[in-house]
């Protein structure tokens, strides 16, 4: 469906975005991550066409972006960051104006109603669009996107400004057309990215710093397994006991519940199951387990090591201070 | 083509707002009073020596009648969905143009009613007002190119505005420069002279040169307004 090749997009010796490549097949859903000034939205405006790539090439549905950019397009629909919208116009009335960009040429009234349904909005479509809430502006903003059924969907944060129960109707909302439809998302919100996609990219300085599954990439970052268990028994026979336990690599006291109940940290191998071997040796010295919990990385967890360790190597950081700073003043100028 | 889309949205965004009704009101007001005027002093039936006055209104109006064109389109994010569909730059900024061009020509053709107001008085001429009216249009066409241009030119419609006015401004005041300058500099100076060629339409003469004139200053403005939003979006 979507196949993007080296992709690459130069602002002098500046380069924002720097030889990625991906391919997504239709049904998939690609969730983009990654800091300010990433390239995230540098990529998603190539993508759509808005930009045209420094080197590269972008096939949507098989067509070549740069040889018919018009055909190509006719199979994409873009929510920007910002929702596009006419504020003088009714819901309807720029609806309207959407399917005619688009070319929806038969059943304009129907598609309408279609896309309304589909998000809910049904209540407003007589209203002008700068008396709506944000929450609803976002929703028309999605709904142009959606006008046409196009093939490809590139969302730019779809889910800004709306509250928890909009942001799971959003979400439904996605999850519904990823059925029929292949979707690019870019998110700062984590759990959103991990309950709604297939597979993830982080990018950071305009590369791809990993790729694949939610699930998978926290597995890799998994270095420890650790538990977060409240044993009662006094503070030093505990951590003696503890750390005699094989597959234990670390403990340490985290706070104090009540007395004589401390809570720990305790770290194992990360491919050895150390929570049997615990209990049985605790049961036997009789220190009881009052709560026990493994600790799981989150995405946060993964993303923040991904793009902070790079950062902080210090020569880099130094080589990157001032490009960084000049990208996001070409970005603004583009907008 | 989808210039009758983008047309008919610029149309909505005159119309639903005051936008339209106040530029057509002003310019019927001034025009009105400049026909009042010469009507009474002069005492002839006619109105194709005040025309040429009206265009003077329409310098004032044409950026305030364009500055939003592209602007607000910025403004609402919208480029980035107009530019992400299947539609030509060329078609956007021929269907903007279109646009203020029919603001303006609903402008003249509330004019028509001096013209049939004369009419009843007296026995004026015809040929002379309807060249006239050919050749305001064209000037019209001129000007709006100019505001396009600037309009496309920023993102905030004060500056366009500004913009377009200072460099109708300028084509103005170059017409004035004609007697100062000789030989190939007074060509240059003619070349730029936008009101200079409006004369002969006045005088009931539908000259070609003229009318080729205004055609290629709107073509050229235009092009480099397509060029423009060429370079900042597919560069």
């Amino acid at each position: 469906m979507i196949e993007v090749q080296n992709l690459t997009k130069s602002y002098g010796p500046l380069r924002a975005v720097n030889g990625i490549s991906f391919t997504l097949e239709k049904g998939e859903v690609l969730g983009f991550l990654g800091p300010n000034g990433a390239g995230k939205s540098t990529t998603m405006n190539m993508l759509t066409g808005l930009l045209l790539p420094t080197e590269g090439m972008i096939k949507i549905v098989g067509i070549d972006m740069s040889e018919d950019p018009k055909k190509a397009k006719k199979h994409l629909g873009y929510l920007p960051e910002i929702p596009p919208l006419y504020p003088d116009m009714t819901v309807e009335e720029f609806l309207e104006f959407a399917c005619e960009l688009k070319e929806v040429k038969k059943g304009k009234k129907e598609e309408i109603q279609r896309i309304l349904g589909l998000l809910n909005i049904k209540n407003v479509k007589g209203r002008l669009i700068k008396n709506l809430s944000k929450g609803y502006k976002q929703r028309i903003g999605i709904a142009q996107a959606l006008v046409g059924n196009p093939d490809v969907l590139i969302l730019d944060e779809p889910t800004v400004g709306l509250d928890p129960k909009q942001i799971r109707e959003i979400r439904d909302v996605i999850k519904e057309l990823s059925q029929n439809h292949t979707i690019i998302l870019s998110s700062h919100i984590l759990p959103e990215v991990s309950a709604v996609c297939d597979r993830i990219i982080i990018m950071n300085k305009g590369e791809i710093a990993a790729t694949d599954t939610a699930e998978n990439l926290t597995k890799s970052f998994e270095t420890s397994s650790t538990l977060q268990v409240q044993i009662e028994g006094p503070i030093d026979d505990v951590l003696y006991t503890v750390s005699s336990v094989s597959g234990v690599t670390s403990v340490a006291p985290k706070e104090q519940i009540k007395e004589n109940v401390y809570e720990y940290l305790i770290k194992g191998a990360v491919d050895l199951d150390i929570r049997r071997p615990l209990f049985f040796t605790l049961a036997d010295s009789k220190m009881p387990i009052l709560r026990m919990e493994q600790k799981r990385l989150s995405l946060e967890d993964v993303f923040l090591q991904i793009t902070t360790i790079e950062e902080t190597t210090p020569e880099e950081m130094h080589e990157n201070l001032v490009p960084e700073e000049e990208l996001s003043h070409e970005n603004m100028d583009d907008l | 083509m989808k210039i009758w889309t983008i047309c008919k949205r610029e149309l909505k965004g005159y119309f639903y707002s005051t936008q339209a009704y106040i530029l057509i009101g002003f310019f019927l007001l001034l025009s009105g009073f400049f026909f009042v005027n010469f009507l009474v002093r002069a005492q002839i039936p006619t109105i194709q020596y005040i025309m040429g006055d009206w265009a003077l209104i329409f310098l004032f109006i044409t950026p305030i009648l364009t500055m939003k064109l592209f602007t607000e389109d910025r403004k609402h994010g919208m480029e980035k969905m107009v530019f992400s569909s299947p539609v030509s730059v060329t078609d956007v900024v021929l269907g903007k143009y279109l646009a203020a061009l029919l603001v303006y020509g609903a402008a003249l053709l509330v004019t028509c009613s001096y013209t049939i107001i004369v009419s009843l008085m007296g026995n004026p001429d015809l040929g002379p007002i309807a060249s006239s009216y050919l050749g305001l249009f064209l000037l019209g066409s001129a000007f709006i190119s100019v505001g396009v241009f600037a309009s496309s030119l920023t993102e905030n419609q004060i500056i366009a505005a500004v913009i377009s006015f200072s460099l109708l401004l300028f084509f103005w005041l170059a017409d004035l420069l004609q007697g100062i300058f000789k030989g190939f500099s007074q060509d240059i100076v003619s070349l730029l002279s936008v009101f200079e060629r409006y004369m002969p339409f006045q005088s009931g003469i539908i000259a070609l040169s003229g009318i080729i004139y205004y055609i290629s200053f709107t073509a050229i403005f235009l092009l480099l307004t397509i060029r423009l939003i060429k370079s900042r979006w597919l560069q």
